[in-house]
């Protein structure tokens, strides 16, 4: 890759984020490079996936593509927290498209296929090293499996490594929230049942005519857990403390003989799985440590998707507020690029969203914990429909987590609550 | 001449929610309606920036600026003054 040592935008990460990034970039004219240390489609967790998604793939003109590999549609969610169980509906919430239960490898190798059609160059098998601003942009050190390195000259970097927060590390700033300190650990099962709208439980080869809800549950310790029915199989999996995962882990005899005890222990769970099998080899373990860089745009670069702040994924936002922050940078690259005199003010428009996406998401996640007032999340916020408010109120208040959104976010009377009390999950 | 106002509704009317132009009134709640998101308004201040040749600052990138056609024309109008 000798000759491709120039671009006006390079862009590191081909998750949701970077793909968006670059599809924009590359349809406003910009010459644009995309790497990715692994080579897709790669498998990766987050299947679940809001309505509002919807919007997005309509702007990248991939929506005909993703109905056409018939993903399994989302009704909404149930979720038993204590001795509450909850269901909200999309449909409860003026969307006239369902949220989506999608694989990840395709779903992200699509919008990284339809970012190559538009002109991006992407590159696979190509890791960065290490940037540095210059006068007219940034230079970056990439290499290669075998070690060979590079240096690519761009005018803007987009970092979009998720959790490996390229930038940030660089930079010594990746911030742990030490109010979150979490393990996932998750599997893939077959001919799990799965839960429907009213609380009912149905063997999965219903699904195509009564769509799934995302199940989800706070477990009997500390923590909760998801279940994600989707074209083949059904994700299941827990998130739990740190210190309770070790402690856990050191009594069991695997890690997959933890995980399935948890799992067989967990109240409706254990019925959902009574007649499912794990797939072999299936059971993979993340650190969901959450964090925020103190830096997501300066001289030279942005930093978009998980890579610029992650909190615990309760609430399925990660993949929209992805796609909305590759867009954010597309924009912000394009009217630094268009008139120099607005690369400070595009710089600093993109930090004040993407922090206020930060806090908001925190005040929803953060358990039983005030998360002070932000009015980086509330200017954030009001820019959200009605509608869209509802659904976060709404999916707030279903677990013990929605003091902090009701502080940050108003609604002290609730009038905004659509959601409906179930007395238990039916099993037929 | 077209008015910014006129401008600004054309523009909304312009929108995949395809709300026809007879729906869209000086005070209709863009935001809480949900015609202009996020997304839509960054588009929207790519517009007036270019048509009014004008730069928005960070502290007036608020939800309040972009409620209504209203707020917008008048956020433009505000912009186009010179200082």
């Amino acid at each position: 890759m000798n000759h491709e040592r120039q671009a006006d935008v390079l862009i590191v990460g081909g998750g949701p984020a970077g793909s968006t990034a670059a599809f924009g970039l590359a349809k406003r004219g910009y010459d644009v490079l995309l790497i990715d240390k692994a080579h897709h489609p790669r498998e990766t967790v987050g299947e679940s996936i809001l309505p509002s998604a919807w919007k997005y793939f309509d702007l990248l003109g991939v929506s005909e593509a993703i109905e056409r590999d018939g993903y399994v549609k989302k009704a909404g969610g149930v979720v038993v927290w204590g001795d509450q169980i909850t269901e909200i509906s999309f449909r409860d919430f003026a969307y006239d498209r369902p949220g989506l239960h999608v694989e990840r490898d395709a779903l992200d190798f699509l919008l990284l296929d339809n970012a190559r059609r538009a002109g991006v160059r992407v590159y696979e098998g190509l890791r960065a090293e290490s940037f540095s601003p210059n006068d007219g942009g940034t230079d970056v050190v990439i290499a290669d499996r075998n070690g060979t390195r590079s240096r690519i000259s761009c005018r803007f970097l987009i970092d979009a490594t998720g959790q490996a927060a390229f930038v940030a590390r660089q930079q010594g700033s990746r911030r742990l929230d030490q109010d979150f300190r979490f393990v996932s650990l998750w599997g893939y099962f077959a001919g799990s049942r799965y839960v429907s709208s009213g609380g009912i439980v149905r063997p999965f080869e219903d699904i195509p005519a009564h769509h799934p809800m995302t199940f989800v549950s706070r477990l009997v310790d500390w923590g909760w857990l998801w279940h994600i029915p989707m074209r083949k199989v059904t994700s299941v999996g827990i998130n739990v403390p740190v210190d309770q995962y070790r402690t856990e882990v050191a009594q069991h005899a695997s890690i997959e003989d933890y995980f399935l005890a948890t799992c067989a222990k967990t109240k409706y769970l254990t019925d959902l799985l009574s007649e499912a099998q794990l797939t072999n080899g299936s059971v993979r373990v993340l650190r969901d440590y959450s964090y925020l860089p103190d830096s997501v745009a300066g001289h030279g670069y942005f930093v978009v998707g998980d890579a610029a702040g992650f909190v615990d994924p309760i609430f399925s936002i990660g993949v929209v507020m992805g796609l909305y922050s590759g867009h954010l940078a597309a924009w912000a690259i394009d009217r630094s690029l268009r008139r120099a005199d607005q690369t400070e003010s595009s710089r600093q428009l993109f930090a004040q969203q993407m922090r206020g996406r930060y806090e908001l998401a925190r005040a929803m996640a953060l358990p039983g914990v005030d998360a002070g007032p932000s009015a980086g999340a509330r200017t954030y916020f009001d820019f959200f429909s009605q509608a869209e408010k509802e659904l976060m109120w709404s999916a707030a208040s279903m677990t013990t987590r929605s003091a902090n959104l009701v502080r940050t976010a108003g609604d002290e009377n609730k009038s905004g609550l659509r959601r409906r009390d179930l007395e238990t999950l039916e099993f037929t | 001449m077209k008015s910014t106002h006129d401008i600004v509704i054309n523009w909304i009317a312009g929108l995949p929610t395809r709300r026809g132009i007879d729906a869209i009134h000086a005070d209709t709640e863009l935001i809480g309606d949900g015609i202009l998101d996020s997304l839509a308004v960054l588009n929207l201040v790519g517009f007036l920036e270019e048509r009014f040749n004008i730069m928005l600052p960070v502290e007036e990138f608020v939800p309040e600026n972009f409620r209504t056609p209203s707020a917008i024309a008048a956020l433009a109008n505000r912009l186009s003054e010179p200082a």
